[in-house]
């Protein structure tokens, strides 16, 4: 069963296209991620398929039906808030059980359902407070305890992270994918943390001025990006793109590097991909910082190259290196030994290139 | 140590700023009060204003034995006419106030909504506050006119009344004229105050009350009045305070109507026109007492947070 079906939603808001012909279908119990800059629509879409917003066309179904024309309470919808959206002059238990009430569930279930939600949610003490007395992460957590509380048949997050702090935001992510996993609910999750995105989804829809840019599983999008927006996007550091020009060099394809001191020759290992008709073209080269490392193993046969490190910055678990190609600034991932063991005048750096990608830079498309 | 001495310093410093302030209010407010209660507890007259005698609580309530044994009582507490205005002004407060409280909340909420021309339509209510109250007050005295008014005009012709009514005159109608003018005047004060309350309520509450498909209705009582409840009852104060304490507008709209008189306008005609400056000096001082017990009050009773700390 579909547990979510976008089929050419289109939104426009005088003459501005907010959102230009979306599909998207997942399966039931899936969890969706929309991610994007801010101003990409995402939000707008996530609005859309609560029905708060409208499309300008389009059709949104939900768990098999055709909801466009639905109220928002008759689309068997929860959603979470990005500030919460608690109503203030009520208390935890009133939050959670106002929709309950609403819906004229019977009083001895609503109390059931409300201590199962805070069991599950650990907010049992909470209960009699009112929102202002809670912090922002209870809060987050009696938000999400009224959304549960309704047992729909798809979770709408909005941002529900943004608003905490770094240490707290990952903890709830974590909750929030332990909490999917024993629901086993369809969840769409709007954010603009490509962290969040790569941690929690099922699929990821990577959103830019109202177009899906891509749309994959996580992995997919990591590895193969389908542009240099969605390259650049995901991942942090993100990905380097250095200019360089396609050379075919005794047999072997591959692309010439100019660092401070040095010029290589980078052979691409890629297997099965025709580069001929790109030979001599002026291409972006696209490698994360980790695929730039001292980590020889994952990168087979190629032997390191000494480069000068212009910045070094320690992480803890690795320490980021500086340095220059093709008068661009790149950045590599290494161990902080490594960092430590050689001279910052001559790294010695493995390119793997099977993990790099290749864009045409007028279209900003991979190859 | 230091941190005492810095807190030190920066409360001499609030010091400065406020001391300004302080002279001033203590020049224009506090002075001319208590100069007014001083004057109160003596027989100053308009034409003996620094020759008064000390003569205790006779301005509020004195009495004498006559000789045959009647007691007759005097002084402002058993004044009929005063106790008339105190009605006049307290009936006035709780009608208009309410009138108003309930008529600015529906005004500011269609204003909260997104319409074209909202702008526009949020200046143009403000209008009739803008107006000075005495160009008001003599717009409507002629609109009511009896003889040559608009409103009579009008509810003759679509025969609403048989004959031409002395609104502003008749003693029936007096006090709805007084109260229709303020009603009209102030309503989009309430407006305003109620409209910035309306615009702190966080937008997403109602989205999540729409998913939670809560009948408007129930948004109204359940979301929206308790949250706009803080600046409503601020608002309402606001005007209490005004209304308790009414003059201009009664002044001009109904000169000398006993049915409409109210404590400002009866304690202005003791101190100037009766010239019982002292009397009508008790009379101040006993509005001033009943605005201060009422705000207290209110303020008490309503739990109304006046410092902004809580939100």
């Amino acid at each position: 069963m579909n547990g979510l079906k976008i089929t050419n939603v289109s939104k426009t808001f005088g003459k501005t296209n907010v959102l230009k012909d979306i599909n998207v279908e997942i399966a039931d119990g899936k969890f969706l991620i929309l991610v994007g800059p801010s101003g990409c629509g995402k939000s707008t879409l996530l609005n859309i398929i609560a029905g708060l917003e409208t499309a300008t066309t389009g059709r949104i179904e939900i768990a098999g039906e055709d909801v466009i024309s639905r109220d928002p309470k008759d689309r068997n919808i929860a959603m979470v808030f990005q500030s919460y959206a608690l109503y203030p002059t009520m208390t935890v238990r009133g939050n959670i059980a106002f929709g309950l009430n609403i819906r004229k569930v019977p009083k001895a279930e609503q109390q059931q359902i409300v201590d199962r939600v805070a069991k599950m949610l650990r907010i049992e003490d909470l209960l009699d407070r009112k929102p202002a007395q809670l912090s922002g992460g209870q809060r987050q957590r009696v938000a999400m305890g009224r959304a549960l509380a309704r047992d729909p048949a798809i979770f709408l997050f909005d941002e529900p992270l943004s608003n905490l702090d770094a240490k707290l935001r990952v903890d709830m992510r974590t909750e929030i994918k332990e909490l999917h996993q024993r629901m086993k609910t369809t969840v769409v999750y709007v954010t603009h943390d490509q962290v969040e995105a790569m941690t929690l989804g099922d699929y990821i829809a990577v959103m830019k001025d109202g177009i899906i840019q891509q749309f994959g599983t996580p992995s997919e999008i990591y590895n193969h990006p389908n542009n240099m927006f969605v390259a650049g996007f995901m991942g942090s550091p993100s990905m380097n793109f250095i200019p360089c020009q396609l050379t075919e060099v005794g047999g072997e394809v591959g692309v010439y590097l100019q660092g401070h001191t040095t010029r290589f020759f980078v052979r691409l290992s890629q297997t099965g991909k025709d580069y001929s008709r790109w030979l001599g073209k002026n291409l972006m080269f696209g490698i994360r910082p980790e695929h730039i490392t001292d980590y020889a193993e994952q990168v087979g046969a190629q032997e390191a190259i000494p480069c000068k490190v212009d910045i070094l910055e320690p992480t803890g678990p690795d320490t980021l290196l500086f340095i220059t190609l093709n008068k661009v600034k790149v950045v590599c991932r290494v161990t902080p030994e490594t960092a430590l063991q050689h001279s910052i005048d001559k790294m010695p750096l493995y390119f793997n290139t099977a993990k790099a990608v290749l864009f045409d830079p007028a279209s900003g498309l991979a190859i | 140590m230091q941190q005492a001495e810095l807190q030190a310093q920066r409360i001499r410093a609030a010091m400065w700023f406020l001391l300004p302030m302080i002279a001033a209010l203590a020049f224009v407010a506090a002075y001319p009060l208590l100069r007014s209660i001083y004057f109160s507890f003596t027989d100053t007259t308009l034409t003996s204003l620094y020759t008064g005698q000390w003569v205790g609580f006779d301005n509020y309530l004195n009495w004498r034995t006559l000789p045959s044994g009647r007691t007759i009582y005097r002084g402002t507490l058993v004044d009929p006419a005063w106790w008339n205005a105190v009605w006049n002004t307290v009936r006035f407060a709780f009608v208009s106030v309410s009138i108003e409280a309930i008529l600015g909340l529906m005004v500011a909420l269609v204003l909260n909504a997104n319409f074209h021309g909202r702008g526009l339509v949020r200046a143009a209510i403000l209008i009739p506050w803008a107006i000075p109250t005495i160009v008001s007050a003599k717009m409507w005295a002629w609109m009511l006119n009896d003889q040559f008014g608009i409103v009579n005009d009008m509810l003759f012709n679509i025969g609403l009344i048989s004959e031409k009514i002395a609104w502003t005159a008749n003693v029936d109608t007096a006090m709805w004229a007084v109260l229709m003018v303020d009603i009209w005047k102030t309503t989009p004060f309430m407006a305003l105050l109620c409209l910035a309350g309306l615009q702190m309520i966080p937008r997403d509450v109602y989205e999540a009350s729409k998913i939670d498909g809560v009948h408007p209705i129930k948004v109204f009582f359940k979301i929206t009045l308790p949250l706009v409840k803080p600046a409503l009852m601020v608002a309402i104060i606001f005007r209490m305070l005004d209304a308790l304490r009414i003059f201009d507008l009664v002044y001009v709209l109904t000169p000398n109507s006993a049915a409409t008189k109210t404590m400002s306008v009866i304690s202005r005609e003791n101190l100037i026109e009766f010239d019982k400056f002292a009397y009508g000096s008790a009379q101040s001082t006993l509005l001033f007492l009943m605005i201060a017990l009422f705000v207290t009050l209110y303020i008490w009773l309503g739990k109304v947070d006046l410092s902004g700390d809580k939100q």
